[in-house]
């Protein structure tokens, strides 16, 4: 654990530029017809800083996610533009080895349930990234996996190491996939949907898990998930995703106070609050699209309460709307004028 | 009590009274015996008024699944009364369950899987009127469950589709029209809005409620989105390990809550980062213990912070607590200073 403390060490977060995505475009190309998963996503981290990626079921969250891993199935799915630079170097454009080098120790993933093979021991299956990456013994690597497993929260770990996966529960071996994700300490964290499975108490035990590895590490931590109460608690800056397509970026609590996009405003209109009882909730009418069938102009119209006739034809572009601040809404500075009309 | 449907006028519509559920953990490949008891549901008592809804929180593996079951005697109960206008449901003849049962539906939470894949939506809704004829008359039928398709915000015209052709919130809202279809007095629904997509889950839950308007349901609501629970229900029964620790109404419970668990519970919850009341986060150790070995005195001493050596040994009691109508099953809860859940609150020493 000594490495994870010089890390700590490094003078701090602000400034330093881990990841940068931009226009990633990503389509599944099936016998029916070509999905566009991702048509368009642009971020950025910062060494220490939690960027959230939020959208519902279907808006290429994930798929950007393992775009940027680089570990989608192809075919069916192909990256058709975009650039991911990791601290410099285009992670779309390297081989797979090279690619598969950085994987682990300068980026990882851990993903809503941890995928674990069940025929070996939980400790057997850390230890590997030991063995794999660093040249260790099977010892040797044992042992770091039983120091990690402790670490992460795991109790008994040193007798654990050998037990199975189906030997954890839930909230257990998200701490597996997270002692895994950590292993060799890497510079980004990517957690899809680290805790939807998972009840509140042990949700609130894992975020905090994953605050003080960052704290610790200074790692970049992106965050996928459709939960704007943890975003809101855990998210530094954000992202939302509908359609495969980016809605707004920027700091959490200027996008909380002032949503720059109808869809992120509908969305935080319509979730019950807990600190105070609604008398009723505000939903965003009819569904999320089809992919295979987006909406021509901006993919939101058809459920958005202030589209125009524009929003109806004209191609999606990105708006400034202040400092780290895009929203791809036509609208947005009507949106924001009849805010504060009322 | 009275015997037939109508009831004395303050008698619930549904009364629990210490209702249990063990399951038998069964060893042994050839010679089986019966080594313990999975405490699924250990001895919980509520009412149901006509017109509210009942909230069920509580992590999973508390039991709160296996109460809904045992309540629609899906699952026979291992001890413990449970009374439907004042008829013991436990006690019910074939032919009177028959009939309970078209009082009590139930919603679930999957609408991929709950809803027949290869019946039509008109169908679908149709069918527990083959179970139970003479509700509505076949020659009717189709025009009810067009009009029941209408009353969940959903086509009429699309009574020929297959379930596959609508999204999931329009799934929610077939199985919404299924449970409606047989005029029932109470529905029990299993989380059913935490598989739905985030801008859909509002849409559902302002229909749940309009139906409940309309036609004065019951909602028995199990759901482990606390926000959700809040804004639905009237009065909400937190579980742990089986056991009720505490009941009282929606605001008692989120505002005033005298139990240690419902309190970490609460706190749990995210808050927003540049929201300045924030509450205190307690962060509870360990996980729920297993439910066939249950801890000793208080099931929640294990991973409570105010435990002390009474709550090891012996079982507090669902008692009054402050406002009436709230109960903590908390030797500790009386000591006032220990739990206050203001926004603001600093750790109780």
């Amino acid at each position: 654990m000594e490495q994870l403390e010089q890390r700590g060490a490094i003078p701090s977060a602000t400034g330093t530029r881990l990841l940068e995505v931009s226009d990633l475009q990503v389509e599944f190309r099936l016998r029916t017809g070509v999905v566009h998963a991702v048509a368009g996503l642009s971020y950025s981290l910062d060494r220490g800083e939690t960027l959230a990626i939020v959208g519902e079921s279907g808006s290429g969250k994930s798929v950007a996610a393992h775009a940027v891993l680089g570990v989608l199935t192809s075919p069916p799915a192909f990256v058709t533009g975009g650039t991911v630079l990791l601290q410099g170097r285009n992670l779309l454009t390297m081989s797979e080895p090279e690619r598969r080098r950085l994987r682990g120790d300068d980026i990882a993933m851990v993903a809503q349930n941890a995928s674990l093979n069940p025929v070996f021991s939980v400790g057997w299956q850390i230890a590997e990234l030991f063995r794999v990456h660093r040249g260790m013994f099977a010892r040797d690597a044992m042992k770091r996996a039983a120091e990690l497993m402790d670490r992460v929260g795991i109790p008994s770990a040193r007798q654990r190491v050998d037990d199975y996966p189906h030997q954890f529960s839930g909230g257990m071996r998200q701490r597996v996939g997270i002692a895994m994700a950590m292993a060799l300490e890497p510079a980004v964290l990517i957690a899809d949907e680290p805790t939807t499975a998972l009840d509140v108490t042990v949700q609130a035990q894992i975020m905090a898990l994953l605050a003080e590895m960052q704290e610790q590490t200074g790692m970049g931590l992106i965050l996928i998930t459709h939960d704007l109460g943890l975003v809101s608690e855990a998210a530094d800056r954000l992202a939302v995703m509908y359609a495969g397509r980016e809605c707004e970026t920027g700091s959490v609590e200027e996008v909380f106070r002032k949503p720059g996009h109808p869809y992120t405003r509908g969305l935080m209109r319509s979730i019950p609050h807990m600190d105070r009882k609604q008398t009723r909730l505000e939903p965003i009418g009819g569904s999320p699209p089809d992919l295979m069938n987006v909406p021509p102009g901006c993919p939101f119209h058809p459920r958005c309460p202030i589209a125009q006739e524009r929003c109806r034809t004209d191609a999606l572009e990105s708006h400034e709307i202040g400092s780290g601040r895009m929203s791809s809404c036509h609208r947005v500075h009507e949106m924001w004028d009849d805010v504060n009309d009322n | 009590m009275t015997t037939d449907g109508i009831a004395s006028v303050d008698e619930p519509l549904l009364r629990v009274e210490g209702l249990v559920k063990h399951y038998p953990i069964v060893s042994g490949a050839v010679r089986k015996k019966n080594t313990g008891a999975l405490r699924a549901v250990d001895g919980v008592s509520f009412e149901l008024r006509r017109g509210e809804s009942l909230g069920l929180v509580g992590e999973s593996g508390c039991g709160k699944s296996t109460l809904s079951q045992t309540l629609l005697r899906l699952v026979e109960p291992t001890a413990g009364h449970a009374y439907y206008r004042g008829r013991d449901i436990f006690a019910m003849s074939r032919k009177e369950l028959k009939d309970f049962r078209r009082r009590v539906q139930i919603v679930f939470q999957d609408p991929f899987e709950s809803l027949n894949p290869r019946m039509p939506v008109g169908r679908i809704i149709a069918e527990p009127w083959a179970i139970h004829p003479g509700i509505v008359p076949r020659s009717e039928q189709r025009k009810r469950a067009a009009e029941l398709l209408e009353m969940v915000g959903l086509k009429p015209k699309h009574i020929d589709r297959y379930p596959e052709q609508f999204s999931g919130g329009q799934r929610q809202r077939i199985g919404v029209a299924r449970a409606i279809a047989l005029n029932p007095e109470i529905i029990i629904c299993d989380e059913p809005v935490s598989a739905l997509d985030v801008s859909v889950q509002a849409q559902v839950v302002n229909l749940l409620q309009d139906l409940q308007k309309e036609l004065g349901l019951s909602y028995l609501f199990i759901a482990h989105d606390l926000a959700v629970v809040r804004h639905i229900a009237d009065r909400v029964a937190v579980m742990y390990l089986g056991k009720m620790v505490e009941y009282g109404t929606e605001s008692s419970i989120f505002e005033r809550s005298r139990h240690p668990y419902t309190e970490a519970l609460v706190s749990a919850v995210p808050v927003a980062k540049f929201e300045r009341a924030r509450r205190e986060r307690i962060l509870l150790v360990g996980e729920v213990p297993s439910p066939a070995n249950p801890p000793s005195g208080c099931r929640f001493h294990t991973r409570c912070r105010y435990a002390e050596s009474i709550c090891q040994e012996s079982e507090p009691e669902l008692s009054a607590r402050g406002v009436p109508g709230h109960e903590a099953a908390c030797h500790l809860a009386d000591v006032p200073a220990n739990m206050s859940i203001t926004n603001d609150s600093t750790a109780a020493s």
